[in-house]
């Protein structure tokens, strides 16, 4: 038998399914709606038409007139403005909650599916106590420790949600870790970090950009929940979690727009987040 | 394992006094100015010049005897302050437990054995609703149910058993709409697959009446994935059922440790966290001796798959 | 055969959505009598005994007839449907797959009697009984223990006693040994033979293996794409085959008697039945023996000494059908 050297700076990747296809219509459309959050955050506050910051209370709940699309909010400022604006706060505190809990779980994941043994029952033993504590209620404790505020919020959240992540990728990773090429290539001594590093979590990619899509609308409902409750993103500041608690008042008046405006943006948002990572997600488990 | 979780949650409650900027002491103090005498107070009440694992041992002997602390905010016993409201919270997730169960296992059976209408409707209606966090299905219940048709009240907790049932409805019906959803879904898809087993098929072939297949065989066996999902989601409502009762304004724990976190009450956000773990925990410890048993394939002490 | 058929089956037909899946199958079982239906899989075997059995898949739509005791099958009312379940049983392939796993041993033999009206302390004691028949010891603690608790061999005897348990007058047995290894085999297959002829039961027994078959069954039926290709008794079947595909599968077995260079196979793959041409004979293709004539029409089945087969050369090919080594 010949000796194959196999020059491991590319992955050895298993075939990949087609990119686009097998999404299906709802995925399309869900990525649509996620790629027009997506600008409004990035750019929200530059397209604003009006000022989103400036109260003016003799305009408080007027209705869509004019250039005002969606009227007025509690505190007279242009609402759909607001909701633009807020686009981004909306958005950035999930992705940071995603990022964390991803780089923390695949890292967890990954070590206790290389070690295997000890490590991960450990791992494992560990991750399974953390269970217990829900995300909202440790980012309430944190906000309680820290101040309010987004930081502490987002970081608790990913902590919170590391278990589940590590708990769902270790078991892609450890099914990795048992494929022949695995073998190959610690044969051909490539040290364990790097086997992990360019091969196994790249062959993971199509998993864990699925998981992150699910938990980016997890972590936008948690998070809007935690700026409603007061605890995150602060009033003036634009939020869609914000705005919701600081309309809510009009519902009683007669003005559901502004907090039913907000929540629509929550909701519709999540919702694409979620079908879209479902249709991944069982692109990724059946190949 | 449980009983770790437990550990290990109060152990992060009670620590995260030192995670915060500054001292423990002005953690629990919350930045406020206090008189020399309230703070000697509180460093003997938490032994703070002890070392660390005393604390926390003093904290948590304290805590299981029902001594939690002293609200910084309200100068009064933690454990007082929490009585009344935990009745409205206890009250709020039972009531929603139960739409949950009733509404959501039933439509889920129902769809799951009868294709046509029935389910279609079930799998659009919950695809809407699985998605929709408590607080914005909140904002919508009240807009149109209780501004729109006067049929039930905005907010406020209401008095006498009747009203506050009536008061609790709409909290309730917003807690447990996602949940509800997911239960359905998760029904329908358990109740089908079971009818489509083999070991069905070996009772039709021997002429058991439909009635009793349902019964004995497909909703008997569907009970284990439906009771594991039911579970999860009631032991998730503890968590979000702090966003339900702010809406609504309701005053029981959740809404109680929200405005203890603006407040910076430490002791009170943690005797509510910790009463909310625990609970939290049980629920989980019902689901799996539910699980087990329910299955006898599985035995106390292995993790359900 | 000794007396009027207690199965008759004629002209069954079934398609399913995909294309039919059973054309025209013709068998007829006397009391006290063992039909061995053999096959390879999408022959249409399993859904013989399925549409004997009135277990076909939801879309499944069956013509033809099946007649049981002289009643029609197909058009029995409920009532009737379950008096007629209790007087044909059916065991599986796969008996852990089959029995719930949630349930008692005992839960399921008796279930069937229970149904029935019979008292449950009465539907154990014969349960525990029939388990001593089938060669389970320790009867009472079995019933109580859980399928998971027991191996693949002594499941399958559960199933087998589960079945006799309401005294059925025909047993299908949906190639009840296949999941088993060898020697569990033997041990269930004496069983059920000794059973059938204690009860004095008529068997339907389906497999894939031919001399399976001929170790129980007094006739054997060969299956190949959805039609019967040959019926005969079992020893002539072996040793004198008048369709191609018999011969060629009883070629194909290896015998531990004889050193060959190479296995034996049939070129090409089993057809099922969708996928056969709507003219002409279905194994042609395979067949080393295809003429012109073969590819023509419809193949009917036709009498030959004793037997029928769906061949249209089988008169000429008689005795000449032994495949030469290769």
């Amino acid at each position: 038998m010949t000796a194959v050297t196999i020059r491991s700076f590319a992955a050895i990747r298993r075939p990949a399914a087609g990119r686009l296809a097998g999404i299906g219509a709802a995925g399309i459309i869900s990525a649509v709606i996620i790629a027009v959050a997506a600008l409004a955050a990035a750019l929200g506050p530059l397209i604003a038409p009006y000022n989103t910051t400036v109260p003016d209370t003799t305009l408080q709940f007027v209705g869509p007139v004019g250039g005002h699309l969606l009227g007025f909010d509690v505190e007279g400022r242009d609402v759909l403005s607001r909701l633009l604006a807020g686009a981004q706060s909306s958005m950035v505190g999930p992705l940071a909650v995603v990022v964390i809990s991803l780089l923390l779980g695949i890292a967890l994941a990954v070590t206790s599916a290389w070690k295997r043994g000890a490590v991960d029952a450990t791992v494992s033993a560990g991750l399974d106590i953390l269970f217990a504590f829900p995300g909202i209620l440790l980012a309430v404790l944190a906000t309680a420790v820290f101040g309010p505020g987004l930081t502490a919020a987002s970081v608790a959240l990913a902590i919170a949600y590391v278990p589940y992540v590590a708990r769902v990728l270790r078991g892609a990773a450890l099914k990795e870790r048992s494929q022949p090429y695995v073998a190959a290539l610690e044969v051909q001594g490539l040290s364990g970090p790097a086997i992990c590093a360019r091969h196994i979590v790249p062959n993971m990619a199509s998993l864990i950009v699925a998981q992150a899509t699910i938990m980016f609308g997890w972590a936008m409902v948690d998070l809007a929940a935690i700026s409603f409750l007061g605890l995150g993103v602060q009033a003036p500041a634009p939020n869609w979690g914000v705005m919701i608690s600081e309309n809510a008042v009009g519902l009683q008046e007669g003005y559901p727009l502004p907090t039913l405006a907000a929540g629509a943006c929550v909701v519709i948002v999540v919702i694409a987040f979620n079908v879209l990572g479902e249709r991944l997600l069982s692109r990724a488990t059946q190949s | 394992m449980l009983l770790a979780s437990l550990l290990v949650a109060s152990f992060v409650i009670f620590g995260s006094m030192y995670l915060a900027p500054g001292s423990a002491l002005s953690a629990l103090t919350g930045g406020r100015a206090l008189p020399p005498t309230s703070t000697a107070a509180l460093e003997r009440q938490y032994h703070l010049n002890q070392p660390f694992i005393a604390q926390y041992w003093y904290w948590l002997a304290n805590a299981l005897h029902g001594n939690l602390g002293t609200s910084i905010e309200w100068r009064e016993n933690v454990t007082t302050l929490m009585g009344g409201l935990a009745w409205t919270t206890a009250g709020l997730v039972l009531y929603a437990s139960l739409i949950i169960c009733v509404v959501g296992i039933g439509l889920g059976v129902l769809a799951g054995l009868r294709p046509g209408w029935a389910d279609t409707s079930t799998l659009v209606g919950t695809a809407v609703t699985a998605a929709l966090p408590s607080f914005a299905a909140a904002m919508v219940l009240v807009a149109v149910f209780a501004v729109q048709l006067h049929w039930f009240p905005a907010l406020g907790n209401g008095a006498g058993f009747v009203d506050n049932v009536r008061h609790l409805t709409l909290p309730a019906i917003a807690l447990a709409i996602s949940s509800l959803a997911i239960v359905a879904r998760v029904t329908r898809a358990a109740v089908r697959e079971e009818a489509g087993r083999e070991h069905v098929q070996t009772a039709v072939s021997r002429g058991i009446p439909y009635r009793d297949i349902v019964r004995r065989h497909i909703l008997r066996n569907a009970a284990i994935p439906i009771t594991t999902i039911t579970g999860i989601t009631i032991a998730s409502l503890i968590a979000v059922d702090a966003v339900v009762e702010t809406a609504f304004s309701l005053n029981g724990l959740g809404a109680f440790l929200v405005k203890a976190a603006q407040d910076k009450d430490l002791a009170v956000v943690q005797g509510i966290s910790l009463v909310l773990v625990i609970a939290f925990v049980v629920v989980n410890v019902i689901v799996d001796l539910l699980y087990a048993a329910l299955d006898p394939r599985i035995s106390l002490g292995t993790a359900p798959a | 055969m000794s007396g009027p058929a207690l199965l008759e089956v004629s002209g069954l037909t079934v398609r399913l959505p995909a294309g039919s899946v059973l054309r025209d199958i013709g068998l007829s079982i006397g009391p006290g009598e063992a039909l061995g239906l053999v096959g390879e899989s999408g022959s249409g075997k399993s859904m013989t005994a399925r549409a004997i059995a009135r277990l076909l898949p939801p879309g499944a739509v069956a013509s033809g007839s099946v007649m049981f005791d002289g009643r029609r099958v197909f058009d029995l009312p409920a009532a009737d449907l379950r008096r007629y379940r209790s007087e044909v049983a059916m065991i599986f392939q796969d008996p852990r797959a089959h029995i719930n796993p949630v349930r008692r041993i005992g839960d399921f033999m008796t279930e069937a009697l229970r149904s029935q009206g019979v008292a449950a302390r009465e539907a154990a004691g014969r349960a525990g009984d029939m388990l001593d028949q089938v060669g389970i010891a320790d009867a009472g603690r079995r019933l109580r223990q859980y399928p998971h608790e027991l191996s693949g061999g002594m499941l399958q005897r559960v199933m087998i006693g589960a079945a006799l348990l309401t005294r059925p007058r025909l047993l299908l047995a949906d190639e009840p040994t296949t999941a088993l290894d060898v020697t569990t085999q033997a041990e269930v297959m004496a069983i059920l033979d000794e059973l059938r002829r204690s009860q004095g039961l008529s068997l339907l027994f389906i497999t894939h293996d031919l001399e399976l078959a001929a170790a129980i069954c007094d006739r054997t039926a060969v299956m190949y794409a959805g039609q019967i290709v040959e019926a005969r008794s079992s020893d002539r079947l072996h040793d004198d085959p008048l369709h191609p595909y018999t011969a060629a599968l009883t070629a194909a077995r290896p015998d531990i008697a004889r050193t060959r260079l190479r296995l034996r196979t049939i070129p090409g793959r089993p057809l099922s039945a969708f996928e056969a041409p709507s003219s002409g004979c279905a194994f042609a293709a395979r067949c080393p023996h295809a003429a012109d004539a073969c590819g023509s029409s419809a193949v009917a089945l036709t009498e030959l000494d004793g037997g029928t087969t769906r061949c249209v050369r089988a008169a000429e090919l008689r005795g000449n059908l032994e495949v030469a080594d290769a």
